[in-house]
């Protein structure tokens, strides 16, 4: 069973080098490799759900023990975190069939794709602090290129600023994992917890972590980078980098370190739930004003990663499982709309919604499938994002901060103000003559659509088996560290 | 250890901002590999000879790699050589404010580590993990070089 | 104490780079001073007395490889926008507003 850890990171590697040497063979070649590899992905991760929950331990490693290998293991939360990715992965990999059809080079897209897929898993596979961050580094590295892809003006600019502001978070996060080994002498996540207790200089890496990973995953202030990023990406990359990546190499950082470097209750946890609410609010702001498709998407991003973080820094085992929930509702919706909005934009020639309008009648299943994002986003029964911003709303009351509570509430309705004049921008209302002739998108593009809309209700009207068999195993590994 | 590898930081910094200074694209060059090889140096000199020779293969690729990018864009920084502006304003505020922060969050920062394991070579998995870093950058550069982005340009 | 202040000075100068310079070669030359200044940092940090901690070695190595291969895409990036612009000026680039 341990084999699989390695395979995980293994199977998209070689799949990547795989589409390399095939590249100049024709595009098929290379979507059947980079779709089988995202399967296999997906098979295995779920191979692994039942020996975790069961309690079983599994390990891998290569090399010599600790930060001078290559350490591997999964408890709940990097089996969570595995699916939300193999799944994510999967749907963008299908999409990207007909979609990337529109770029050059489909191999090369697919080498770098299975590489950040590759990184990705071993940031969550990492056993200790120093193989995540290589994970972090390599799906970064894939990513700054995916963002470019389209190799055009805005593309390259976004990119860059991308480049830039993403080492500089990368360096602060290097910085603070070497302080943190220099005070505690260890980068394993199971010895961390003891190893910092009371010991001065923890708090300098404390503050270095954090600021590196609320770059990585965009928090406001550091947020600058992603509507540019995400809104010119190629809708599937988008989808990636929303959906999945943002998280993987933010939020769970942050939820790795929360009671080991981050203790609740600490100075950390105020930093943590004003940077939480400031996303969630000004993310919300700035979305309600965008009428660029994708950039609109991209300040609910910033957004929807502040509820998460305000679950996370609450602490407390129903916040915790909010905020996981909501890991994986948005992670489910994101990528729907991103798709949807890759869907249009390739169809109708044009992402601003004040020029779209009415396409409901000309595409059908991506009007219907975003109209289901539309509900779950904005947290309507009984789709999945009601539950998740419920719990956390209730978790923050309970916890005795209501003022969070009363951020996340509000930002709720701010939130069901802009995805209206999204979805009645874009889907209802007259259709302009220009766009007579619109179809819908190609089936390859609309299947992981209807996919990920069936996962929004599913996600709903399953919500307590998926809590208790999943999330709280998951978010009581996030205790363990305390 | 402390103070020549501390004169050779300094002297690093010093070689990166002539870098940074200079109009003078092939002076940008030399001095950008310049100031690796002598950070390389200030490594070896504090006893890190892994990363020291990191630092040479990294100073190594770029400066070859400034010596493509200056033949594909002109040898002179025509750009300005002083910004000006509120943003200027609020770099050098920037910088200023991290110096002091700095300060006042080093001070009394223990050096070094209490207990530690034995300063023998580095490993083989080690540098496979790098490689992996390196293998990603390789083919996003790859990627970024190809004539046209999308189909029809 | 004041080794650590030598880091934050290499920091600072590649900072200066990247906040200050409108050149986009300089912007990354920029950041590699910094990826050298993190290295030097942890290095500073993994000083045993007699060598440095190998672990501390190899999250330095981490930064100056990492760092050094993100500049080299950065370069790219950047020959590339000089195609589509005819500049290497960042304020003629002012098209996103972040």
């Amino acid at each position: 069973m341990s084999a699989v850890l390695p395979a995980l990171v293994g199977v998209p590697l070689i799949a990547a080098l795989v589409v390399a040497l095939a590249s100049r063979s024709s595009d098929r070649v290379s979507d059947v490799i980079c779709n089988a590899a995202t399967l296999i992905v997906l098979v295995l991760s779920i191979a692994l759900v039942g020996p975790v929950l069961g309690g079983v331990s599994i390990s891998w490693a290569l090399g010599m023990a600790g930060p001078l290998g290559i350490s591997f293991s999964v408890d709940a939360l990097s089996l969570v975190m595995l699916l939300v990715v193999s799944v994510g992965s999967v749907a963008a990999s299908v999409f990207s069939i007909s979609y990337m059809d529109d770029y050059t080079s489909k191999a090369r897209y697919y080498v770098l794709f299975l590489l950040m897929v590759a990184g990705m898993n071993m940031v969550v596979l990492g056993g200790d602090i120093l193989n995540m961050y290589v994970g972090i580094e390599i799906a970064a590295i894939a990513c700054y290129a995916l963002v470019a892809y389209g190799l055009g003006k805005e593309y390259l600019e976004a990119s860059f600023r991308y480049q830039v502001l993403g080492t500089v978070g990368t360096l602060c996060l290097v910085a603070g994992i070497g302080l943190l080994y220099s005070r505690a002498g260890t980068l394993s996540f199971s010895e961390l917890g003891a190893a910092v207790a009371g010991v001065e200089g923890v708090s300098l890496a404390g503050v270095l972590l954090l600021c590196g990973l609320a770059l990585k995953a965009a928090y406001v202030p550091f947020h600058a980078w992603l509507p540019d990023a995400h809104s010119t990406a190629p809708s599937p990359v988008s989808a990636m980098l929303s959906g999945v990546f943002i998280k993987v190499v933010g939020v769970y950082g942050l939820m790795r370190l929360l009671f080991v470097v981050f203790t609740p209750g600490s100075i950390y946890t105020t930093i943590l739930l004003v940077i939480a609410s400031l996303s969630i609010i000004a993310g919300a702001l700035l979305a309600l004003v965008q009428t660029d498709m994708k950039r609109l998407l991209a300040y609910c991003t910033i957004s929807q990663m502040g509820y998460i973080l305000l679950g996370v820094a609450i602490g407390s085992p129903l916040a915790l499982v909010g905020a996981l929930f909501h890991l994986v509702n948005h992670a489910v919706f994101k990528e729907l709309f991103f798709f949807g909005a890759g869907s249009v934009e390739r169809q109708a020639g044009t992402r601003d919604i004040s020029a779209l309008g009415g396409l409901n009648s000309k595409m059908p299943v991506t009007g219907v499938t975003s109209a289901i994002g539309f509900f779950s986003v904005s947290g309507c029964p009984p789709f999945n994002g009601f539950w998740s911003k419920l719990i956390i709303i209730v978790a923050a009351v309970q916890a005795g901060q209501v003022g969070y509570g009363v951020v996340a509430a509000i930002g709720a309705i701010i939130t069901v103000s802009y995805f209206l004049k999204y979805e009645k921008g874009v889907f209802f209302g007259a259709l302009p003559e220009t766009l007579k002739s619109v179809k819908e998108s190609p089936a390859t593009m609309y299947v992981p659509m209807v996919v990920l809309a069936a996962a929004c209700l599913a996600l709903g009207l399953a919500f307590p088996w998926f809590i208790d068999t999943l999330l709280e195993p998951a978010a009581q590994a996030i205790m363990l560290g305390a | 250890m402390d103070m020549p590898v501390a004169v050779l930081l300094i002297v690093t910094a010093v070689l990166g901002l002539v870098a940074l200074e200079a109009r003078n694209m092939k002076l940008v060059q030399a001095m950008s590999g310049l100031a690796f090889i002598v950070f390389a140096g200030a490594m070896f000199a504090a006893g890190a000879v892994e990363v020291g020779i990191g630092a040479i293969a990294g100073g190594v690729v770029l400066y070859l790699m400034l010596g493509w990018g200056v033949k594909k864009t002109g040898g002179t920084d025509v750009v300005a050589a002083f910004a000006s502006g509120t943003s200027a304003m609020a770099g050098i505020v920037a910088i200023v404010a991290f110096l002091v922060a700095a300060y006042f969050a080093l001070d009394g920062l223990g050096v070094g580590i209490a207990s530690s394991t034995a300063a023998h070579g580095g490993s083989s998995t080690g540098l496979l993990r790098e490689g992996l870093v390196i293998v990603a950058a390789v083919a996003a550069v790859w990627a970024m070089l190809r004539a046209t982005g999308r189909r029809g340009e | 104490m004041q080794m650590y202040l030598v880091s934050a000075i290499l920091v600072a100068a590649g900072l200066y780079g990247v906040l200050l310079k409108r050149n986009l070669f300089k912007v990354l030359i920029g950041v590699a001073l910094m990826a050298l200044g993190v290295a030097s940092f942890v290095v500073t940090s993994g000083n045993t007395g007699s060598g440095v901690d190998v672990v501390s070695q190899t999250v330095a190595l981490v930064a100056v490889v990492g760092g050094a291969s993100v500049v080299t895409l950065m370069l790219v990036t950047a020959v590339r926008l000089h195609e589509k612009y005819g500049t290497l000026d960042i304020r003629e680039m002012r098209r996103l507003k972040g």
